[in-house]
């Protein structure tokens, strides 16, 4: 079963959130000086080991829980990495090797990227567009290797970071790695599937901040007076606030499902179905959800001093991470078109 | 959070998988015995009786239902599983669909035990069909406008009026109608309608067809004629049959039927694009499949509230808005993607037929059990708007 807000490591999360990076304050801080004190309690808490297992010196969250605390980040727009240092973390136990203190940040080549790791363990390579990439007191990145892919640990002072920005102006680099030594390594095992957790964890991530943009948006339209009422008294603004409900609605689902599935340790076609659909449809909902918040917010969310362009921004900008709709709409579409027209219904079916 | 749109991704349990199974095996059979043809544009009336004999056999009509009536009391998604792999295999369930789905709840909940004790085991024996009698020529979805009449005689109703848009009437046994008994008041404009269960074979019920621009005859115009009701025959409170409708509508409007209408277009699409290399065709097919998934998984969720005893309303309503605008668009979105196939490589001309075929009946979706503009209207009170 899907948590409530009430259980009580998502309530941690949420107070956290709220004491350390109120949506206002942030939207408001340009230098980013509540990062530090922000991180410092993720990290006292716990949050950024939740998906390790308690054997592994992590929380021992079920993956459910841990996407769902995600998903609170996600109402909270977090700009810290901690999603990043989750799924790093939960790559480097799931491969058997050490976790770590401070900031990881997973480096997912696919797939616009490749990484490659040598016998010698070197490795060669690069991946685009990595979030927080500056950031990272080390990598943990997947990479193929000579007998499959191998989870390997990377001092970034061993490789080449091109600074860039996301559309949320969080960093996004790229970086470029050069024979550099593995610092640690081992086979990916169940690590292999750290594209589908990254790609989960941005899809709840996008279920949170629609979660946000939907509530700030309703009670907007109930505060803000037009033609003598409030505007959530016509009919037009009702039925777009219906549509937002709808696309948060959708995405909720969808990011939920695939969080589940990875819970239940399913792989093959099943996840594939699962998380692509969970990425498509939260990246669609993104883009329609942000539409209607700016538009019922007569558009005042683009300046600086109101909050919602947080959320909107970071929404857009998660539909980039860890592949886009189209990428998972094909590799699904692949699947499907090959398995042919009597595969598709039982596949839909099994859940 | 003030606002909670709740979808737990809610598995099916194992025992309904089994029951897929059986499903899956029953209609193989019924296609290989000749009892329907899976590719059919429509089916007889004697198909439909047919077919309805032999889902009864099996069970499988008003499985969820109190045993007293006949019923077996199996669970909400064992009825989801049943229904969907017919919805699917394209099975000719129009005899007991209705009276599945919405119209023996209502019974249950609403009707004279004489009624319930006569009219329920017909139901569940395939030998009752019913339709829904709410719109007129001058009400659609604005319920509370309806205008034929019920006028109370001694010892029962008599109904005088008329039914539009009712589908299957031409072969129904019975109608759920909603009839107006007495005037809306200046405090309630929704009191004054009661719902009745109409015998359709009763003297002075006309009923005429409605072609549609595809030759199906799926929609009729029924008239009532000073058409005498008993007094068993009245559903629920009489003048208050408002308060009943809402209850109904979370049945009615999540269930697959609200995004696998089209699916025999997905499916010949995919049939003729088996094993391609197009990228593009490829994306567009994954894009649907992944809304489509989505739709599905909050089906299920909502079938799994209606298990768990809740009336989701406004999640109901956000499955079939989502769900029926995506069936509408269907046809659209693959017309795009078969504009890219090649004539020589692909069996495009097959396919065509096919969503053509959808695109003609498209615009009724996002209409029949509930508007685009009324069920939004439902979310947006469900946001706390209204």
């Amino acid at each position: 079963m899907a948590l409530d807000s009430d259980d009580i490591h998502v309530a941690t999360a949420e107070r956290i959130f709220s004491d350390r990076a109120d949506l206002q304050t942030v939207a408001h801080d340009r230098d980013g000086a509540y990062r530090a004190s922000l991180w410092q309690a993720v990290e006292e808490n716990g949050l950024t080991i939740a998906m390790v297992p308690e054997e592994a010196g992590g929380v021992g969250l079920t993956l459910e829980e841990a996407f769902s605390l995600l998903r609170a980040a996600g109402r909270h727009a977090v700009s810290v990495p901690l999603a990043e240092t989750m799924l790093a973390n939960w790559a480097l136990a799931a491969a058997g090797l050490e976790i770590r203190e401070g900031v990881l940040v997973p480096l997912v080549p696919a797939p616009r990227g490749h990484l490659a790791i040598d016998a010698e363990g070197r490795v060669t390579g690069v991946c685009p567009e990595v979030p927080f990439g500056r950031e990272a007191g080390a990598f943990v990145a997947l990479c193929d290797g000579p007998d499959g892919p191998v989870i390997a640990l990377l001092d970034p002072a061993a490789c080449r970071i091109e600074e860039g920005t996301a559309l949320s102006y969080e960093p996004l680099d790229w970086v470029h790695v050069e024979g550099a030594p593995a610092m640690a390594s081992a086979p990916a095992g169940t690590a292999a599937a750290l594209p589908e957790m990254a790609a989960t964890a941005r899809a709840n991530q996008i279920a949170g901040a629609l979660e946000r943009m939907l509530d700030a948006t309703v009670q907007y339209a109930q505060d803000r007076r037009a033609f003598e009422r409030p505007i959530s008294k016509f009919q037009a603004v009702q039925h777009l606030l219906a549509r937002l409900g709808e696309e948060c609605a959708a995405a909720v689902a969808a990011a939920g499902s695939a969080a589940d599935t990875l819970s239940r340790g399913e792989t093959g076609d099943a996840l594939l179905l699962e998380v692509a659909a969970a990425k498509v449809r939260c990246g669609e909902a993104a883009e329609a959800a942000s539409g209607i918040a700016h538009q019922v917010h007569g558009a005042i969310g683009i300046t600086r001093e109101h909050a919602l362009h947080r959320l909107t921004l970071n929404a857009l900008a998660w539909r980039e991470d860890y592949g886009t709709e189209a990428h998972w709409a094909l590799k699904l579409g692949q699947l499907v078109s090959a398995g042919g027209a009597d595969a598709l219904w039982p596949l839909l079916a099994s859940r | 959070m003030n606002v909670a749109l709740r979808f737990d991704p809610v598995r099916l349990p194992d025992h309904c998988q089994d029951l897929r199974q059986e499903v899956r095996d029953f209609l193989r059979e019924q296609v290989v015995q000749g009892v329907y043809d899976p590719t059919a544009r429509s089916h007889g009336y004697e198909d439909i009786c047919r077919f309805a004999k032999a889902v009864s056999e099996r069970g499988w009509i008003g499985m969820a239902w109190p045993r007293e009536y006949g019923g077996q009391e199996r669970s909400f998604l064992e009825r989801y599983v049943v229904s969907e792999e017919m919805l699917v295999a394209r099975a000719p369930t129009r005899r007991y669909f209705v009276a599945d789905r919405q119209s023996g709840p209502t019974l249950i909940r609403y009707a004279s035990e004489p009624i319930k004790q006569r009219v329920l085991p017909q139901i569940i024996a395939g030998e009752a069909m019913f339709c829904i009698g709410m719109s007129e020529p001058n009400s659609g979805s604005d319920l509370f406008a309806a205008q034929a009449k019920a006028t109370k005689v001694d010892g029962g109703w008599r109904l005088n009026g008329a039914k539009i848009w009712t589908t299957g009437a031409q072969h129904a046994d019975y109608m759920i109608g909603l009839f107006r008994t007495s005037q809306p008041t200046r405090e309630n404009r929704r009191h004054g309608l009661t719902s009745f269960l109409v015998d359709m074979h009763a003297d002075g019920i006309k009923v005429s067809p409605i072609e549609m621009i595809n030759g199906v005859m799926e929609f009729n115009e029924v008239l009532f004629d000073d058409v005498f009701l008993p007094d068993e025959n009245v559903i629920g409170e009489i003048d208050g049959a408002w308060k009943q409708a809402t209850s109904e509508l979370a049945y009615e409007r999540s269930g697959p039927e609200r995004f696998l209408e089209t699916f025999g277009a997905m499916r010949a699409f995919l049939t003729a694009v088996e094993g391609t290399d197009d990228t593009r065709l490829q994306e567009g097919l994954g894009r649907l499949i992944a809304q489509l998934h989505t739709m599905r998984r909050m089906s299920v969720s909502v079938a799994g509230m209606l298990e768990a005893g809740r009336e989701p309303v406004t999640e109901a309503s956000i499955v079939k808005d989502l769900g029926t605008v995506w069936d509408q668009a269907l046809p659209k979105e693959l017309r795009t993607l078969i504009s890219l196939m090649d004539y020589d490589q692909y069996d495009v001309q097959a396919y065509r037929e096919r969503m053509d075929f959808y695109t003609r009946m498209a615009p009724k979706l996002t209409i029949q059990g509930g508007t685009t503009e009324i069920l939004r209207g439902i979310v947006a009170r469900g946001l706390g708007l209204r």
